[in-house]
């Protein structure tokens, strides 16, 4: 669905001479029916990789497609369902008209945008904000304006710039859903975002980012952790623990912080339980995403 | 499917309703407000009256309907949920300089009827219809085609336009050009035709058509070859 070749994208300031390289010798295939994650920190490349991928950008070097388009080309014939990361609509633009107005313009009959409409507003709670105007919208409201507007198409392809930022837990929670349903064999959808969480719990793959350049991308198939990690333990009361273990963490009764290769700390919890412990939670420090990308920030510092 | 958004036209045509609409029926209600008060006997000639106020009026008033017309979507950031939509840019933004053409044009009728307020009659020649839609098309498109490529493209036409004029009033004033001025002359689109109260010759107003549609036609290929961004987040 997408291919990425070579892509490298460079921003020029005339007045200053100054370059800032965005992105270099980025390649990637998505294909259809993945949910695909871009992680990165501020200034990685993520928002260019985007407007490379919605056609509003064109790269200074390499090729984008999209079904074997450029993407521009691509979504002027099939439309794109996209949340950007800064929600930007005419202030005075009452929410539903905005709605109304953004599915005219995507050539929907007035029955169908009527439905579309309507299944929006009540996905993201929007009913009691449906006539007050893009300006008087919380934060919130209005990343949840953007998601609304971007589920009124159907499109083969989704794509998410920060799509929880400013979203209250409930609708993280509702967003995490309506990612779920939105999952179909012909349908690629990209979420960009900072949340490594949400990443891992949405994504089956996701592209490492770091200074424009491509550090790694991690998927959900991907190995057991090597090494040593380390890992949380907790245990109800204050059963016959180990010494060996030091100290609770933070002196919290019962938590304890254990570091170890996975097999060799399987056999230890074994033998705590063996000698009584019950043992109420065991999981790692940082999740595999997480530590990713740590180690692919510290090798692209390198 | 590409295609000229024309469901959308409703909501362009409300848009450009209240926005720049309305500045031309508070300027045609103004002027109806201020002959209806002068004193004197009425003015007979209500064709040539309307030729003198709307010659005065329809440069600035093409600046209040062109500007910004596809640089305040971009600087604003809104290009990126039109043009998500299956909506080719050139199109969107044809269409919506057509809009705005219409509703230009109904600064004429307006006036004449602010008009009658002194003379006794509607007078509103064909002539004057074709004058003025020739001064959008040049004009407005000038300003359409900065806009795709700049913010402050109403200003930049301003400019342009007023130095053609100066440049065509001292060239006809029987002082000599400079090279560079002269120059500039040739290369710059014929505005001084565009005036409505002025006395062209047919093939001046063919050329001034011409430098009007290629005007229209370099914005349309901007849109089509430029990309919409300019950086990430842009």
């Amino acid at each position: 669905m997408i291919e990425l070749a070579g892509v490298s994208k460079t921003y020029r300031s005339l007045v200053r001479r100054r370059t800032v390289h965005a992105l270099e010798d980025l390649t990637l295939a998505i294909p259809a029916g993945e949910v695909f994650g871009i992680a990165g920190p501020n200034g990685a490349g993520k928002s260019t990789l985007i407007s490379l991928l919605m056609g509003f950008l064109v790269p200074t070097r390499g090729t984008v497609r999209i079904g074997g388009e450029h993407p521009r080309g691509w979504v002027e014939r099939h439309g794109a369902s996209y949340l950007t990361e800064l929600v930007a609509l005419p202030p005075r633009w009452p929410l539903e008209q905005a709605l109304a107005r953004l599915g005219t313009l995507a050539g929907h009959d007035p029955a169908a945008r009527r439905e579309r409409i309507e299944r929006a507003i009540d996905v993201l709670g929007l009913e009691e904000h449906r006539s007050k105007q893009v300006r008087q919208l919380s934060k919130g409201n209005l990343q949840r304006l953007g998601l609304a507007q971007a589920l009124l198409d159907d499109s083969d392809l989704v794509i998410l710039d920060e799509p929880t930022h400013g979203l209250d837990p409930v609708y993280t929670q509702r967003f995490r859903d309506i990612v779920r349903e939105l999952r179909r064999p012909e349908r690629t959808i990209v979420i960009a975002s900072h949340n490594l969480d949400e990443l891992e719990r949405l994504t089956d793959r996701v592209a490492i980012l770091s200074r424009g350049r491509l550090q790694r991308v991690v998927g959900g198939t991907d190995g057991a952790r090597a090494g040593s990690v380390a890992y949380r333990l907790t245990i109800a009361g204050a059963g016959p623990i180990d010494t060996a273990y030091g100290s609770p963490v933070d002196g919290r009764p019962g938590e304890w912080r254990l570091v170890g290769e996975v097999g060799a700390l399987n056999a230890e919890l074994a033998r705590l339980i063996a000698t009584g412990v019950v043992v109420t939670a065991f999981y790692p420090e940082e999740s595999r995403l997480e530590l990713e990308f740590r180690q692919a920030m510290e090798e692209g510092t390198r | 499917m590409t295609r000229l958004p024309i469901g959308y036209a409703g909501w362009e045509l409300r848009d450009m309703a209240r926005g720049p609409g309305a500045i031309i029926l508070a300027i045609a209600a103004l002027v109806g407000f201020i002959l209806s008060r002068l004193p004197g006997a009425p003015a007979a000639d209500a064709g040539a009256m309307l030729t003198r106020i709307a010659d005065q009026a329809a440069f600035p008033l093409v600046l209040v309907v062109t500007a910004g017309m596809v640089s305040r979507d971009i600087g604003e950031g809104y290009y990126r949920a039109w043009f998500s939509r299956p909506v080719s840019p050139p199109l969107f933004y044809l269409q919506r300089f057509l809009v705005g053409g219409v509703i230009f044009l109904l600064f004429l009728p307006l006036l004449a009827i602010a008009v009658s307020v002194r003379t006794g009659n509607v007078s509103l020649p064909a002539w004057v219809v074709g004058r003025a839609a020739l001064l959008y098309l040049l004009t407005g498109g000038t300003v359409f085609f900065l806009s795709t490529l700049v913010r402050r493209d109403w200003m930049i036409a301003a400019l342009v336009v007023i130095t053609e004029s100066v440049l065509h009033q001292v060239q006809r004033s029987g002082a000599a050009l400079g090279p560079v001025a002269s120059a500039v002359y040739e290369v710059l689109p014929p505005y001084h035709v565009t005036a409505i109260d002025a006395a062209p010759s047919g093939r001046e107003l063919a050329v001034a058509a011409a430098y009007g549609v290629a005007i229209v036609a370099a914005a349309l290929a901007v849109l089509r070859r430029k990309p919409l961004g300019s950086g990430g987040r842009a």
